[in-house]
Formats: C-alpha cells, sequence, structure tokens
C-alpha cells in the first residue's frame, strides 16, 4: 500500500489586512499520496498559491493557519515550531517557484547556494565534506540536464537562461530527496517547448524518485499531461476533487465545467468559447451560500442562501448543492454539452474591396538591431554585433483576415508585429499598407496612415496612462489625429460598449480595473478610429482562461464586425488555433511554415512546427500517452549570430548535412498553399488526431 | 576587466586634463591682474612683472594652457610666489587631515547608518523602526556646518569636554583622535541618515524577492539568509550612493574645516581664493578633483565584486 506523504484535513487560512480578517482558504482537505502528482487549478485569486505556502508553512506574516490539521507523514505541521519546520523544509520538503529567474539569489554562485541548501541539515566539516556537498550537487545538475554540470556550476544564475533556471531551482529541490515537492507555476513563464521539457523532466524523476508533487498552475493542458489527482478550487474553496481522467471526462462542479469549456484548444476548434459571466469575487466581498452562485447558469434559492457540503459523488468530492440532497432525489443532472471535438469548417474569406485584398504585404523585410558602442569603445576599435530580429519575411493578409506569428521568444516576432505598423523602422526591403509603399515614408505622411493602423499592447497596464481617465484615454486618438467629436461623452460610450464594458468604466483609472478591463479597454482605443489593421502582441497573455476566452471571442466579433485584418502575436498555441486563419511560424526572424491553421495544427510540414505542436498541453488526459512528444533538445540560439544553413538544424532531429550547408528557401510545396522553408519536409511524421 | 582598467584610467587621465584647462583658463576669466589682485595694491611694478613670469601670465593663453597641462602631468604644481614652497608640499601636508577626516566619518556613517537601516528593515512599521525614521530624516536635513556649529557651541563652549578648534599636538596620537572626533561627527551626520534610509528600503525590497522564499523553503537558517543571502544584494545601491558621496564629503569637509580651523585641503583652498593665489586654487581643486574620480572608480571595481551581473569590459547591447 502507498504512504500518505500529506494528508490535509479541514485547513483553514487567514490574512490579517486593514480591511478586516479574510478567509482566503476555507475547509480544504486533501490527500498526497507516494509518487503521486496532485493538481491544484484555479483562476487567479481563488487561493492555489496560498495553499502552497500553507503547507510549507510559508505564508506572508499577516497569514495564520487558523484551523485543521496537515499531517505529513503522520506528523501535524501546523503543530510543529518555527525551528521544527524548518527542518523539513528542503529535506523531507521542498519547492520550486513560478519565476525562475527571481528565484535564485544574484549575487551567488550555483555552486554556493547548493551547498548552502545543503549544509542547513548535515553541516559538512572541512574539506573533505565540502567536497562530498559539491559532487552531490553536480550530480543532481546533471540529473536534471545541466551539461558539463562540473564547470557550470561556478557561474552565477544571470549566466542561465530561464530555462535552464528552472532545471537548477529542481535540482536544488530535490538535493535531498524530499517526499513531497510543492511546485508553484513552475512553467508558467516559459515557452512551451521549454515547458515540454520541463514537464518530462519531473514526469521522468517523479518515476525515478518516487516524490509527490503538489503541482500548482492555471494551464488545464498541464494538468491533463502530468497529474493523478486534480483539486479545483474557487473563491478559496476546494470545489472538485478526486482522479483527473474522471474529472476531465465528466466534470461534476459547474466551475469546473464552466472552466473546462473556456479553455482554447486546437483539438476543439469551437467557433466561440464559453466564458464565464462575472469574475472571481474578492475575499472582501464573498456572497453568502454558494461561492460560485453569482456565476453558475444553473443556481438556485438553495445556492445562494446556504453554503453546499462537501460531498462524495462517484468517488469524487464536489461542494454542490446539485448532487445534494436540498435538491431533491431528482435534482438536475449538470452535463457537458456535447459540442466538442468538431473540426470547424476553414472560413472562407471575403475576397472582395479593393484589388485581391491584400492590405499587408511586406517584400524581404529585415529588421536588424545594432549594439551601441560608446564614443570610447569605437576609440578603441571595438565593433558591435548585430542583432538580425526579423530577418527576410514576406507576408500578405487581406481584409478580415487573421493571421497568427507563433515562435519561441526570441525568434522575431514581436519585431516583425512592430514593423508592420513602422513602429520600427526596416533596415532592409518593403512594407506596403493597403497599396502604398510606407518603408521610407515620411512621419508626415505617415501619420493620417496611422489612424488605419493599430497595436494592442502586451502589457494593458503599462499602455495606459494611470493618470488618465478612461473617457479621455479613449478619446486621446482623435486629438492626436485632430479630428472632432461631435458628442465626447457618447463616443466612450459607444467604444466601451463595443468591448463590452459599461459606461461607468469611462470615469475609473487605470488601476482601478481588473486585467480582463483593462485589456479591453486596449482594444477599444485601437478601434477607436476605424482601423483596417490591428496588431496584437499576446492579447491574452497573463489572463485567466475564463476572461482569456472573453477576449478571444470578442476579437472574433470584432473582425465578423468590422472586417479588420488581425496580426495576432503570442506564443500560445491554443489561441492562435482558436482565432488565426493562417499561422507564420518563425524562427531566429525567419518564417520557417506558413499555412492554414487547419492543416499547420493537424499535419506540420517543418520540424520545428512538428515539435511546437506536439509540445501544446492539451486539455485531455487521454491523450497524454497517446500523442508522441517531441522533446526540442536546448534552446533557440542568439539572433546575433545565428548557425549556417537551415537556423533549426542544431535542433532538428531530421538534420543531414545539406542543412548545415544550404539555407532551405520558403516554398510552396506543390499546389499544396502552404510554405515551408525545409530541405525534407516529407520526413516529418506527426499527425494530431482526436479519436 | 583590463581593457575596461585601460579605458576608465583613459577617461580619468582626459577628466583631469579638462579640469587643469579649466582652471587654468578661469585666472583670465575674473576681473584684474591675477598678478596684481595676488601681490596687493602697493606692489611695485618689478615685482609684479616677476610674478607675472613666474605664472606663466606673460605668454599666449595657449602656452599658459599647455605649459599647465604639461607640468602637472608630469606631477608638478610648481612654487608658491610667497613662500617659495613647492605648492606639492603644501598640498601635501593638508591632504593627509582632510583624507583622515573624510574616511573617519564615511566609517562613522556607515558604522552607525547601516546597523540602523537593518533595524528598521527587521522591524518596519515598529516604534523604534518610526523614531528611526524621524532621526534619519532629521540627519539628513541638518548640513555640516549647522551640525559643526551646534557639536561646537554644545560640546567644546557649553560642556567643555572637547577640544575645540586646530589639530592637537603634534605626535599626540591620543590629541588628534580627540580633536577629530567632532569635525567628522559633524561632517557624517547627514550621511548616517541617508545611509539608514537607503538600506532600510533596498533590504525591504530584497526581502521581498522569491531568491529569499525560495532560500527559506530550501530550510536555511533566518541569520544565514539575512546577513548572507539578504545583505550582500542591499548594499550594492550603497556602494554606488558612496562612490558620489566621496565628492559631497569633500564639499562638506571644506565648512568643517573652516568652523574647527583644521588644516585641510578646504582650509588651503579657502584661503588660497581669499589671497588670490590662483596657483594655489588650482593645485587644491585638482587634487579634490582627482580623488572624486578615484573614488568613483573604486566604488565601480566594488560593484564588480559585490555583483557578478555587471560586467565591467563587455559592450552594453
Amino acid at each position: 500500500m502507498t504512504e500518505k506523504i500529506l494528508q490535509v484535513k479541514k485547513l483553514e487560512v487567514k490574512y490579517h489586512t486593514r480591511e478586516g480578517i479574510l478567509t482566503a482558504i476555507h475547509d480544504a482537505s486533501f490527500d498526497v499520496d507516494e509518487g503521486e502528482i496532485v493538481g491544484v487549478v484555479g483562476e487567479s485569486g481563488c487561493g492555489k498559491s496560498t495553499v502552497a505556502s500553507a503547507v510549507m508553512r510559508l505564508l506572508p506574516p499577516n497569514g495564520q493557519i487558523s484551523g485543521g490539521q496537515m499531517l505529513f507523514r503522520g506528523k501535524d505541521l501546523c503543530q510543529l515550531d518555527e525551528g521544527g519546520m524548518r527542518l523539513l523544509r528542503g529535506k523531507d520538503m521542498a519547492m520550486i517557484f513560478q519565476d525562475a529567474m527571481t528565484s535564485l539569489n544574484p549575487v551567488f554562485s550555483i555552486e554556493q547556494q547548493m551547498i548552502d541548501a545543503q549544509k542547513a541539515r548535515m553541516p559538512a566539516t572541512g574539506q573533505k565534506g565540502q567536497k562530498a556537498l559539491r559532487e552531490r550537487a553536480v550530480m543532481m545538475l546533471e540529473r536534471v540536464g545541466i551539461s558539463d554540470a562540473a564547470r557550470q556550476i561556478k557561474e552565477y544564475p544571470h549566466q542561465f537562461s530561464g530555462g535552464m533556471r528552472q532545471r537548477i531551482m529542481i535540482a536544488m529541490a530535490l538535493l535531498s530527496n524530499p517526499a513531497l515537492l510543492v511546485a508553484d507555476e513552475p512553467t508558467s513563464a516559459l515557452d512551451v517547448t521549454l515547458e515540454a521539457q520541463i514537464l518530462e523532466l519531473i514526469v521522468g524523476l517523479r518515476k525515478e524518485l518516487g516524490t509527490a508533487i503538489l503541482y500548482i498552475t492555471h494551464d488545464l493542458g498541464v494538468i491533463a499531461r502530468l497529474c493523478d489527482k486534480l483539486i479545483v478550487m474557487y473563491a478559496g474553496n476546494i470545489v472538485e476533487y478526486g482522479d483527473v481522467f474522471g474529472i476531465f471526462d465528466r466534470p461534476k462542479h459547474p466551475y469546473t465545467q464552466a472552466l473546462l469549456r473556456s479553455h482554447p484548444s486546437h483539438s476543439v476548434r469551437a467557433d466561440r468559447l464559453r466564458t464565464i459571466r462575472g469574475r472571481v469575487p474578492s475575499l472582501r466581498e464573498l456572497p453568502l451560500g454558494c461561492k460560485f452562485a453569482p456565476r453558475c447558469d444553473l443556481a438556485g434559492e438553495v445556492c445562494h442562501g446556504t453554503e453546499p457540503d462537501f460531498l462524495l459523488v462517484d468517488r469524487r468530492y464536489v461542494l454542490c448543492h446539485a448532487y445534494g440532497r436540498a435538491w431533491g432525489e431528482a435534482g438536475p443532472t449538470v452535463t457537458l454539452p456535447s459540442e466538442t471535438r468538431r473540426p470547424a469548417a476553414v472560413r472562407t474569406l471575403e475576397r472582395t474591396g479593393s484589388g485581391d485584398g491584400v492590405i499587408v504585404k511586406t517584400v524581404q523585410v529585415r529588421t536588424h538591431f545594432r549594439d551601441h558602442v560608446a564614443f570610447l569603445g569605437q576609440v578603441m576599435g571595438q565593433t558591435g554585433g548585430t542583432v538580425r530580429a526579423v530577418d527576410g519575411v514576406d507576408i500578405e493578409i487581406r481584409r478580415g483576415e487573421t493571421l497568427g506569428l507563433v515562435g519561441e521568444s526570441g525568434s522575431g516576432k514581436t519585431t516583425l508585429g512592430r514593423t508592420i505598423l513602422r513602429l520600427l523602422d526596416p533596415t532592409d526591403g518593403t512594407v506596403i499598407i493597403d497599396g502604398q509603399d510606407i518603408t521610407r515614408m515620411p512621419q508626415s505622411k505617415l501619420r493620417p496612415m496611422r489612424a488605419r493602423m493599430q497595436m494592442i499592447f502586451q502589457d494593458p497596464f503599462s499602455s495606459l496612462s494611470p493618470r488618465m481617465k478612461m473617457a479621455s484615454i479613449l478619446l486621446e486618438p482623435f486629438r492626436i489625429h485632430g479630428l472632432p467629436v461631435d458628442d465626447p461623452k457618447e463616443k466612450v460610450d459607444e467604444l466601451l460598449a463595443t468591448v463590452g464594458l459599461s459606461s461607468e468604466q469611462a470615469d475609473k483609472y487605470a488601476h482601478q480595473l481588473s486585467g480582463g478591463q483593462a485589456r479591453r479597454v486596449g482594444i477599444a482605443r485601437a478601434l477607436a478610429l476605424n482601423p483596417d489593421i490591428l496588431v496584437a502582441d499576446e492579447p491574452t497573455a497573463g489572463l485567466d482562461v475564463s476572461v482569456a476566452a472573453g477576449v478571444l471571442n470578442l476579437l472574433k466579433d470584432l473582425r465578423e464586425e468590422f472586417n479588420l485584418a488581425y496580426v495576432i502575436i503570442t506564443h500560445n498555441l491554443n489561441v492562435i488555433s482558436f482565432i488565426a486563419d493562417r499561422v507564420a511560424v518563425m524562427y531566429l526572424g525567419k518564417i520557417v511554415e506558413l499555412a492554414e491553421a487547419e492543416y499547420l495544427f493537424t499535419q506540420p510540414r517543418h520540424p520545428y512546427t512538428e515539435a511546437l505542436m506536439s509540445a501544446i498541453p492539451i486539455p485531455d488526459p487521454r491523450l497524454r500517452d497517446k500523442i508522441q512528444h517531441i522533446i526540442l533538445e536546448g534552446e533557440i540560439p542568439s539572433a546575433r549570430n545565428p548557425p549556417p544553413g537551415c537556423p533549426f538544424h542544431p535542433r532538428c532531429r531530421y538534420a543531414e548535412e545539406r542543412c548545415i550547408a544550404e539555407v532551405p528557401r520558403l516554398r510552396e510545396e506543390n499546389g499544396s498553399q502552404r510554405l515551408t522553408a525545409c530541405h525534407f519536409p516529407e520526413r516529418v511524421q506527426f499527425r494530431l488526431s482526436w479519436d | 576587466m583590463r581593457t575596461y582598467l585601460l579605458k576608465r584610467f583613459a577617461m580619468t587621465v582626459l577628466v583631469l586634463v579638462l579640469v587643469i584647462v579649466y582652471l587654468t583658463l578661469l585666472v583670465h576669466v575674473v576681473p584684474g591682474d591675477p598678478a596684481k589682485s595676488l601681490l596687493g595694491p602697493r606692489a611695485n611694478p618689478d615685482l609684479i612683472a616677476k610674478t607675472r613670469a613666474a605664472m606663466d601670465l606673460d605668454k599666449p593663453v595657449l602656452v599658459q594652457v599647455g605649459n599647465a597641462v604639461w607640468k602637472i602631468l608630469h606631477g608638478s604644481f610648481g612654487t608658491d610666489v610667497f613662500t617659495g614652497r613647492s605648492i606639492n608640499e603644501l598640498v601635501g601636508s593638508a591632504l593627509p587631515h582632510t583624507l583622515i577626516l573624510a574616511w573617519v566619518s564615511l566609517g562613522l556613517a556607515v558604522v552607525i547608518g547601516v546597523p540602523l537601516g537593518v533595524y528598521s528593515a527587521t522591524h518596519p512599521d515598529s516604534w523604534l523602526d518610526r523614531i528611526t525614521a524621524v532621526i534619519s530624516i532629521s540627519c539628513i536635513t541638518i548640513p555640516s556646518y549647522v551640525g559643526g556649529l551646534f557639536l561646537l557651541l554644545l560640546f567644546a563652549v557649553k560642556f567643555k569636554v572637547m577640544p575645540a578648534i586646530g589639530l592637537g599636538e603634534e605626535g599626540n596620537v591620543l590629541d588628534y583622535v580627540t580633536h577629530l572626533i567632532l569635525p567628522a561627527v559633524a561632517l557624517a551626520i547627514t550621511w548616517v541618515g541617508y545611509l539608514a534610509r537607503l538600506i532600510r528600503a533596498s533590504l525591504l525590497e530584497v526581502l521581498n524577492q522569491t531568491y529569499i522564499r525560495a532560500a527559506m523553503a530550501a530550510g536555511l537558517s533566518p541569520r544565514l539568509i539575512f546577513f548572507k543571502y539578504a545583505l550582500k544584494n542591499a548594499l550594492i545601491p550603497m556602494v554606488a550612493v558612496l562612490g558620489v558621496g566621496i565628492g559631497n564629503l569633500m564639499a562638506g569637509a571644506v565648512f568643517v574645516e573652516l568652523i574647527f580651523s583644521r588644516p585641510g585641503m578646504g582650509t588651503l583652498i579657502y584661503n588660497a581664493i581669499q589671497g588670490r593665489n590662483f596657483p594655489i586654487v588650482r593645485a587644491g581643486v585638482l587634487t579634490v578633483a582627482f580623488l572624486f574620480v578615484a573614488a568613483n572608480l573604486l566604488a565601480d571595481l566594488a560593484y564588480t565584486y559585490l555583483d557578478p551581473r555587471i560586467q565591467l569590459d563587455k559592450v552594453r547591447g
């Protein structure tokens, strides 16, 4: 029988704040068994991270465990004093954090930090002890895939990339072979290919070391790929808890169902994503009764009045009245609508309007950045390098069409997006907007064009002035272009209504908005002057699934309504699959594949696309072993000195000598309407099928 | 690293040459004949001509500048026309007193200011933290000449526990130290407050970083986390401020030396200005400028030691 590593019983956590005492976790009970991965999922503010911190007893100073038990191998963690807790931390239980960039101390070498971590539990005496600790650290680094660990251990954190740092964090956490690993969103900040590497590493280490893992994430795809059991949290409560296959197959709680439905996925090509109305209540204003009732389609009188009980239904715990006696035996059965897994028809594009409807065209566009060399450096003969961020790109976008730009960080997708709008000046090549060459157009002539091409920026908050009310932010485009507005108030209301916001928002400042609202204001501002082209940089980054779903639906509706041409830049392939007509895959400043979204996702032709597609975490646990996971080795090289020949060849599993010698041209395979830059596209065998 | 040092050295020389040129030209900007104002109204024309020759004033301006740069780069400030002593000697006898004063003040500021800041950061919003805040901000607002006067009046005049002026008896170390206390404290007061606030702010920021939480999760002892993992990070901004602060300290030293009648660079430059003795002004200001540049270089080097992310010889992207 497997040992129960962690048993949490009726855990309650409170925060002491200026507004009074807030209950962050209410009545949470779950188990983590030996060698088991238990996922915790929910939107921001639902208490996932608080659970992680509570288990490690690392709550912020104003947080307090106010009730319940946490039995770690039978010992109640809540009763331990700080000293006793410290003996467990780092030895029997360890933790890894979301942001690998900041979770290693920047001013000490990896070696120093890994030795200190070990010394905390077994004081090493003399040189021999020190050497043993060092050897163990090197061994652990090798195990997580740090090459040449004996040398690399001397380096400092900034000398490693984000993915490597997360590996080092994992190595550090596993130094003492802990029984429990608490992982707080360890891959959320990483590219999909790196995420796949880390997930593979975690799965492997679990198998090898038998570590039990409590895995916090907002990504249902990661849960489906990794976990055995799942805890769904909402507003500080566990609303559903049980076997991961069961929950994905037949989610019982309305929140779980809504969450699963709002997740965009390329295996579920729906026309619209389901959203959850309203938003997660703040802890200050929790509703009476069931916390989810105000957003629940099934909520009845009883839901608003009394708190539901945690019920055991079909070997699964659900916190919902629908399964209790309150509704009576013949209560409404909650079922998942059966509209899933339907490949959507390829949208036929309107090819009317001027000419062939091409509104954006680039010809061999290059945008290079030169290093700045200071005066004295120049005198002493230093020359800077060149970063080839965009290196010869041809694209065409028609009216009403959406082009997705995907690729890992550093592939040049954002630079291309900005170059199209001439927010950056191209080094070479031509950018044509609606028949006019804007490549070298003077600012005075470009200015009126700007009204027609708008950008939605990645960080909605830093792109909205904190000192302006939303009304003046939305009227600013008119001021800039000197266009009169007859009735400013009406115009603002109209714009807010277009993006689904109420007119009350007009008097607010940016900090008073939620992430989703701020994003919508950003979209409204971009739409103010009726543009033809919208470039959106990571439109859903940092948003919760259900909020992101709302934004994506909005973008889709606006496209239909105004016949907009979109360029959507994202590293989230699930987003692209939902909204894009065609997708351009970028690698080191070049397009390596360009095809209709439908084909690209099901039958990639370029090895890089293949690896990207196979790395997408699909929110369906049954596919976890069916899909071939192609793990890309290493990371994207620097655009400062790209590899010769095909830029992808060092990471490509099909590469041959020809790939090193000859740069493959982006070409159409006989009549297939898809472009691939690969010498051996026929070798790519990856197929995604959902049967 | 070597490229960087070479570059910095070239930069230092460039700055110093520019300062020399500027100081040499300054003589011509001030109204009146420098030699005349130096010798006073009743000097005879013969002596004036001789002095002008000694000060190079009879030559074309470009030659004056060139000569000055040439001589000073070869280590000679020339001879004082009044005393006939070499100016190098004058600077040499004044400089150590100022250096000692500046470094002792700086040391005092660090020794008092850093623990105050550390305490405030570890006990935020405690009543001691609030008192420290009041003290720190009061300290920042007291200029050294006000603090100096107060200390002088209080401890030397009223209570008579401290010597008021001068350096103390020659060769008597204890006497030298007691004479140093009041001026050093006067100079350090501003910096105590400033450093305390700075350390508090940067420590609080560092303690909120994920790597501190990660260190806690790894089971490291709170002492190790605080004194090793947090403090080293928190000291980085302090070093930057101290580098620039040396210049500030030198300026403060001028006042403090005058108030306490201590020989030193401040007194030397002040008296030279009073007597319109331009060669000495030039030598004094140049020495202070050199110290300022050198202190900044030291601070930058200390940086690399504290923060491995800073690579001085790399071209920044």
